[in-house]
């Protein structure tokens, strides 16, 4: 089994010295003439008003909760799928009531209203 | 593990990786060319006949373009970022298997997997690695103290974390069937029939999240330049946007690799032309397709998108893996 | 030999990344340092045959939780730590808690190792951990399989009722 996971830690070491090498070289090598404006953040060719640490909504906050639930919803569905054949209904009767129960909870996110972008 | 051992995966690694960065350079082009046909223009024309050579004059470019690091820029993240996009996109490939157990037309003695390594979790670590690459666009867009930058990339996040659920549930209704969650294993399985036939929505929910996991149109609304100035990556410039770039249409290849294995029978195929053609021939279809949806739709709203991903995409994905459950029960 | 090196090098790195997680004074490279840690364990877990759980470390872990909370960190816009005493009465309770939690895992470490040598939980042989933890999860620990998703949805109502409160 292990061995099996040699190649992708070569590989990933691999990668990782690519990615640096080619970004060291490519900061090496290109011409460096900065300016003031060169050095200002892009924003539309306007000159930025402060930052960019601002407080944002929190509706991206919800989103990101409501993934972690069917992520680990989805954790727990692998191993069914891949046992399905061998349990049969009652596995089948296991994960509905699984899903159910958090299905219900789409419907109430759902219904309060959550799930609109406004 | 022996040293020939070693230097055989090192082989592996190698081929695959220039193969990789050739398709994803030519990719770039067959983009532009594609695109420009659909729209009645010729695309790059210049570089080589018909802008053969285009996206090598590209790359020589980027790589010796001014590395531009704004003085807001959080240095130690501006760096780190590009590489974070890419490395996990890299690493996918180190499960993909390119085709069946081959001896390449009688070079070698023994038959060898057409795949750098096969795990028995295959698309586990397929889902584990697309995981990862949210934070290069995270920590790209928070990094360059750019406003329009910090919104694309937390849009970006949003987007993929919102579609990872669909693209991980589409999956399901092929491992159900093949009880496996082993590429080449699930390959062998299609032997009779494509499992495009078994699961259609399936399949249809498969693209769709993946144009989304790729935010390409009609979901590139983290880069839409007409509000956001191209974005998450808007400050960056030489290679480290070349490294975006790179990984962006490495996933695109990705994907479609693994469109065609799940769905479209990988490499099987009739016997006139080898296994490895046909796989690419189903690649390349999927990778076209993909391109003609940027040539076709216009940009969906941002909240048309967050609405079309809960409330359509993911409640179809298991009303598909229960009827796909229930069909397979009543079957045995 | 070398998967026990491979062993001390990964839960090493995690360490010092953990480490670099409580001391780092801006929240976005606490979080980074903590993403690293997760990370660094996925790979033990593969030393040690589990690779399911590693795939599933990563794809929860990483790709869920530490997005939530890179997240917050991001939209807060929470400023960096300032330098702080040493001792202070909440770090005293921290303390407390974190050794509290390691006597927990290291109980339930000692209890599974002796379930697995009296032959309470039988790994089939050549099973993979996929397969294995299928098997338990469907039919001894149903009861507890089932309490999850009730515990997933308790979740997805607090995290609705603390942002819609926000919203009004």
């Amino acid at each position: 089994m292990l061995a099996s996971y040699v190649p992708i830690l070569i590989f990933a070491i691999i990668a990782i010295l690519f990615a640096s090498v080619t970004l060291f070289m490519s900061n090496l090598i290109g011409q460096k003439r900065p300016s003031e404006d060169k050095l200002m953040p892009y924003e539309c060719g306007n000159i930025p008003v402060g930052t960019a640490r601002e407080r944002f909504p929190i509706r991206f906050y919800i989103f990101a909760m409501l993934f972690i639930v069917f992520d680990v919803e989805v954790a727990f569905m692998f191993p069914w799928a891949v046992l399905f054949k061998k349990l049969g209904i009652l596995g089948f009767v296991e994960m509905v009531v699984f899903v159910l129960i958090l299905l219900l909870g789409l419907l109430y996110v759902w219904g309060k209203g959550a799930l609109e972008w406004e | 593990m022996s040293f020939a051992g070693l230097v055989f995966i090192l082989i592996k690694i190698v081929v695959v990786f220039a193969l990789l960065m050739l398709t994803v350079a030519y990719l770039t082009l067959l983009e532009r060319k594609v695109l420009a046909h659909m729209q009645v223009r010729v695309g790059p024309m210049f570089a080589g006949p018909h802008g053969i050579l285009q996206p090598i004059a590209d790359g020589i470019k980027l790589f010796f373009k001014e590395d531009i690091v704004t003085k807001q820029a959080d240095k130690f993240f501006y760096f780190l970022s590009p590489a974070l996009s890419i490395v996990p996109v890299l690493l996918i490939f180190a499960v993909i298997p390119f085709g069946d157990k081959s001896d390449i037309f009688g070079l070698l003695k023994e038959p060898i997997d057409l795949r750098i390594t096969g795990l028995r979790i295959d698309i586990l670590f397929i889902f584990a690695m697309s995981g990862l690459a949210t934070y290069g666009v995270v920590f790209g867009g928070w990094s360059q103290n750019n406003k329009y930058a910090l919104i694309g990339g937390l849009r970006e996040a949003a987007q993929l974390i919102s579609y990872e659920v669909a693209f991980t549930l589409s999956v399901f209704g092929v491992v159900l069937i093949a009880g496996s969650l082993q590429l080449d294993k699930i390959v062998a399985m299609q032997k009779d029939m494509w499992f495009i036939v078994y699961q259609p929505v399936g399949f249809l929910i498969f693209l769709t999240a993946a144009v989304a996991e790729l935010k390409r149109t009609p979901f590139d609304l983290p880069e839409a330049e007409s509000e956001l100035v191209a974005g998450f990556h808007a400050d960056y410039s030489s290679m480290k946007f070349a490294m975006f770039f790179m990984a962006e249409y490495a996933s695109i290849v990705a994907c479609s690799c693994l469109g065609t294995i799940l769905f479209l029978g990988g490499w099987l195929g009739p016997s006139f032309l080898p296994p490895f053609v046909w796989y690419m021939i189903k690649v390349f279809i999927l990778i076209f397709v993909i391109i003609w949806l940027r040539g076709t739709y216009p940009r969906l709203r941002y909240d048309q998108l967050m609405k079309f991903g809960w409330k359509f995409l993911i409640p179809l994905s298991f009303v598909n893996i229960f009827v796909t459950a229930i069909v397979i029960l009543l079957v045995r | 030999m070398m998967p026990v090196y491979l062993a001390y090098l990964f839960s090493g790195l995690a360490v010092i990344l953990a480490l670099s997680t409580i001391l780092q004074k801006n929240p976005v490279y606490s979080a980074a340092s903590l993403i690293g840690v997760m990370i660094m364990l996925a790979c033990d877990y593969v030393l040690l045959g589990a690779d399911f759980i590693a795939a599933i470390q990563i794809i929860v872990y990483v790709g869920a939780i530490m997005v939530l909370f890179v997240f917050v960190i991001m939209l807060l816009n929470i400023e960096q730590a300032k330098r702080e005493k040493l001792f202070i009465p909440r770090r005293v309770v921290g303390v407390l808690l974190g050794l509290a939690i390691f006597l927990k895992l290291s109980i339930v470490g000692y209890t599974a190792k002796v379930m697995l040598s009296k032959g309470y939980l039988k790994i089939p042989k050549g099973a993979d951990s996929t397969t294995a933890i299928g098997k338990y999860l469907f039919s001894n620990y149903l009861l507890p399989f089932e309490v999850a998703s009730i515990v997933l949805l308790v979740g997805l109502i607090g995290a609705v009722v603390l942002g819609r409160r926000e919203a009004k």
